[in-house]
């Protein structure tokens, strides 16, 4: 286990490298002067050699990228030549949108898909299994911002139960900044609980031909029981993985449904940096959000082996 | 010991399950509906009639015209070419670049399958949809940028598809057999490998090309896929949006189109792998 | 008085579209307290199927009709809720494959502790208790076999004397182990039915040993019954059926097991090295059984009136015998099996 714990260590942070490398030589490459769109056209060329100046822009490519990932190492992720605010500020503040959207989706779509997956495996064939996974095949295919549309259209314009779009600070109250999350979230959560609902499902189902649970049923358990108390545990195991990928989905999902919803996150900061050509922000926030789905992909793989103990526990042979 | 029941040999065309028919069905109808608008639409689909705007649907516009007066159905059927073509090249490009990548790690093995492998695990760290926005915004709006940002996405998925499956292969008797006769690496993938993961291979198309559908949708809604005034359902599922409190079936009709597409193309992909996946077809 | 577990006239089909199939047919059977009766036959005969119909596990679609009664009470009548309290209560069952009969995400300790906490109402830390007896008594003895081990920790002897220990837990009155010894390695299976053997006269329960394995009827079982297609082709006091081989299926299996070869010279009148002689063919498909004895397409004694309807299981009248029975046209004379317990089938040649 150690060993096996040192080697992911070192592939997470290997990787996580590579990633803040492709970022940077990708911003590097792609078309468009920072200073010169600041400056706009007009500009005078020794104005706009004083900004590149400023800007670090007339420093060698390697030593931009160690001042950079120097910075990003100990929390520094540069200063937005938009807001002229540290890049970690703002980050910091559109996070505390997305992230509670994003783990209110993962939550909610747990909660609906595992719950839904395993009764249709329980009912395997018949008409609830066949109605709930219609459902769900419907449900993969549909799109996030769509869906959002529809929610809005139903929830916000007809009965006007919550806010269309917007966001009005925590500040407002937890409960203000909830409402204005429930339609994002679930607009999020829904498609990808489709898919977690149908991994479960064929997971258990899977599970449920082991002979343990024959063995299970023979000490005298119900069906249900054997069900709940040895195919479900087993069966979920790899399901965690599947949400370790969802969040790297989340992630994607909330740049267009923050759009969606007007939503100021980290997607919305993305566009805007973009439009801007705000390109420390852009490399910074797209690092960030690599090496978070690296690290969430690294908590998966230990969760994977904590959860079974065939990989946690030394073999006695 | 019960299960030693001897069974009959299965057929080698198995019978189509309803999701294979469903899936085709509604996949041809979909390409059908692309092929036909080339030549015939109810109306125009970009002709503009301010007159006629925001139309509810109605016998001449069955599913009601936008802001601008043009036929949604019109601009439905032209829109699905957009869809087809964007996401028949990214999934083109992906498993054009993809296919011999993976093919190559698992003939090599070492250190060229470590720096695929490796490659393909640092590519699955940028979630596809977010950094497909980034690149299309950076480099600009577009097809070809679309297509590009989509299929790059896609090698990854492919390589490492083919990888697995290659692997395995290898180490089949037939293969042994052919090394044994001295063919080439090359020769033995192009002869043996790759023919025996055209089931995977063709089954995860479909599976991609669903997904290319809805990224092309997507960047389209945020303005980074084609632009105007070729239609496309994203772009109009983001003109309806201003049209919300107004007009709110603009915005039912594209996102349809978008998800029944998908539901066939899904169908069609587990009807696949139900027919080619002899494994899969026994645990049913 | 009734007998402990007494089946009769089991019938089990599963539905297909071509009609339904029959897995077992006209299957008979008695036990008593402590005793200990085996039950023969290759695989797919339907062994298996007959201890699944009586801890009432068929697989979903399979249909059960006829009587089985434990202590007079009708198993097949008898609804879910009852059978889940009989189940590892009153009757447990050890399987063939201890590789994956225990769930490989919980400790030993649990799985064994489930059905005393289930049955007999002890709390956690009483059932913890009687699990760590449990585990000394099948030969895991504390601490190198602790309660927190998993199943993955253990070998596969180890894991079947896991596997014992949950059947033992609620002390039942049947035992049912279905080729408990099969999946292990030669040296194992010996302890393992040493151990099932000891456990059975010590608790004074009945067992049904169901196994491919003559010789290990033999050493264990009083009674043995010999199934093929689905039906009991012969049954009787397992020295009787030994002495006699009436069914030439039972000698052909006789003929195919290793141990014939240890109770017979190595080497045959010629002077040739003897080969084990496998039965020819293969079990009939349920679907497509013959309308005969099943077994005539692949018996050397099979003439034209075997083909017309199944023999039923008869009682062969032999003096002293009297419990021995064979569903066969055309038994073998009860001298023959006295004397030479091998007659090598013709088709195996």
């Amino acid at each position: 286990m150690p060993r096996y714990f040192l080697g992911r260590t070192i592939a997470l942070v290997l990787t996580a490298f590579a990633a803040s490398l492709v970022v940077f030589v990708a911003m590097a490459v792609l078309p468009g002067d920072p200073a010169a769109i600041i400056l706009g056209t007009g500009a005078r060329p020794d104005t706009l050699a004083a900004l590149r100046a400023e800007m670090g822009l007339d420093q060698p490519v390697v030593w931009r990228y160690l001042d950079w990932i120097g910075g990003f190492l100990v929390g520094d992720l540069g200063t937005s030549y938009t807001y002229s605010v540290p890049v970690a500020d703002l980050v910091a503040q559109r996070a505390a949108v997305s992230l509670p959207l994003a783990v209110l989706a993962l939550v909610l779509s747990t909660l609906i898909a595992i719950p839904v997956g395993v009764y249709a495996a329980s009912r395997r064939g018949r008409a609830g299994d066949l109605a709930t996974m219609g459902v769900a095949q419907v449900g993969v295919a549909v799109p996030n911002f769509w869906l959002g549309l529809m929610l809005v259209v139903l929830f916000s314009l007809t009965l006007g139960w919550l806010p269309a779009s917007g966001f009005p600070g925590w500040e407002a109250g937890l409960l203000a900044g909830l409402e204005a999350l429930v339609l994002p979230a679930f607009a999020l959560a829904l498609p990808q609980a489709a898919i977690l609902a149908r991994v479960t499902r064929s997971s258990v189902i899977e599970t449920l031909g082991e002979d343990f649970i024959r063995t299970a049923r023979a000490k005298g358990l119900s069906g249900e029981a054997a069900l709940w108390r040895h195919a479900v545990p087993n069966a979920l195991i790899p399901v965690v993985t599947i949400m370790g990928l969802q969040f790297s989905f989340l992630l994607a999902g909330t740049i267009i449904i923050e759009n969606v919803f007007t939503l100021p996150g980290l997607g919305r900061l993305v566009f805007q940096a973009i439009a801007q050509r705000d390109l420390v922000t852009v490399q910074s926030l797209v690092t960030l959000l690599a090496v978070s789905v690296i690290v969430v992909n690294f908590v998966v793989d230990l969760a994977y082996a904590a959860l079974d103990p065939r990989l946690s526990r030394g073999g006695a042979r | 010991m019960s299960g030693a029941v001897q069974k009959p040999r299965g057929r080698l065309v198995p019978a189509a399950s309803p999701s294979l028919v469903v899936g085709l069905v509604v996949t041809a109808i979909f390409v059908g509906m692309a092929l036909v608008s080339l030549v015939w639409t109810p109306w125009e689909p970009t002709a503009l009639n301010i007159l006629n705007k925001l139309e509810p649907p109605s016998l001449a516009h069955p599913l009601g015209t936008d802001f601008f007066g043009r036929d949604v159905l019109s601009q439905i059927m032209a829109g699905a070419q957009v869809s087809i073509v964007v996401a028949v090249v990214a999934v083109l490009v992906g498993a054009g670049i993809g296919v011999p990548l993976g093919a190559l790690a698992a003939a090599r093995g070492g250190l060229v399958d470590d720096v695929v492998m490796r490659s393909t695990d640092l590519a699955f760290a940028f979630p596809a949809l977010l950094t497909a926005v980034i690149i299309t915004a950076l480099a600009g709006p577009g097809a070809v940028n679309a297509i590009v940002a989509i299929g790059i996405f896609n090698i990854p998925v492919f390589a490492r598809l083919t990888r697995g499956a290659a692997l395995g292969l290898w180490k089949r008797d037939f293969v042994l057999a052919a090394r044994c006769a001295g063919k080439s690496d090359l020769a033995i993938t192009v002869e043996h490998v790759l023919p025996n993961c055209t089931a995977v291979l063709v089954v995860q198309a479909t599976i991609q090309f669903a997904l290319a559908i809805v990224a092309e949708a997507g960047l389209s809604y945020v303005g980074l896929g084609v632009q105007p005034p070729q239609p496309s359902w994203g772009k109009m599922l983001f003109d309806a949006q201003t049209y919300i409190y107004s007009a709110p079936w603009l915005a039912v009709f594209p996102g349809l189109a978008i998800t029944i597409a998908v539901l066939g193309l899904n169908l069609l992909g587990d009807g696949l792998r139900d027919a080619l996946d002899p494994k899969v077809r026994r645990a049913r | 008085m009734s007998r402990l577990l007494e089946i009769h006239d089991l019938r089990v089909e599963i539905p297909a579209p071509t009609g339904a199939a029959p897995i077992l047919e006209g299957v008979d059977l008695a036990l008593d307290r402590g005793e200990k009766l085996g039950l023969v036959g290759e695989s797919g005969c339907g062994k298996s199927m007959t201890a699944l119909a009586v801890m009432g596990l068929l697989p979903g679609a399979a249909r059960a009709t006829g009587a089985i009664r434990l202590d007079g009470q009708d198993l097949l009548a008898t609804p879910e809720r009852e059978m889940q309290a009989i189940r590892g209560r009153r009757i447990a069952m050890v399987f063939q494959e201890p590789m994956t009969a225990l769930n490989p995400v919980k400790t030993i300790g649990a799985q064994i502790a489930e059905s005393l906490i289930l049955h007999l109402r002890l709390s956690k830390g009483e059932a913890a208790g009687r699990a760590r007896a449990l585990l000394d008594r099948v030969g895991l003895p504390g601490p190198r076999f602790s309660l927190d081990l998993y199943p993955h920790q253990l070998s596969g002897g180890q894991r079947q004397r896991v596997v014992i220990a949950i059947a033992l837990a609620c002390g039942p009155d049947v035992l049912i182990a279905d080729e408990p010894t099969t999946a292990l390695d030669v040296t194992i299976q010996a302890q393992i039915l040493d151990l099932l053997e000891d456990l059975v006269a010590e608790m004074g329960m009945a067992l049904v040993l169901i196994t491919h394995d003559l010789g290990v009827v033999e050493q264990t079982c009083e009674r043995m019954m010999v199934m093929y297609a689905g039906r009991v082709v012969e049954s009787g006091r397992t020295r009787d059926v030994f002495a006699h081989m009436a069914h030439p299926y039972t000698r052909g299996l006789f003929a195919a097991s290793p141990r014939s070869a240890l109770l017979t010279s190595a080497r045959d009148a010629s002077g040739r090295k003897r080969r084990l002689a496998a039965i020819p063919g293969q079990v009939p498909d349920p679907r497509h059984r013959p309308p005969g004895c099943a077994f005539a397409p692949r018996c050397p004694r099979a003439q034209d009136d075997c083909r017309v309807a199944p023999p039923p299981l008869a009682p062969l009248g032999t003096p002293d015998r009297a419990d021995h029975a064979a569903a066969c046209v055309h038994p073998h004379p009860p001298e023959a099996g006295a004397t030479a317990p091998v007659a090598k089938p013709e088709g195996a040649r």
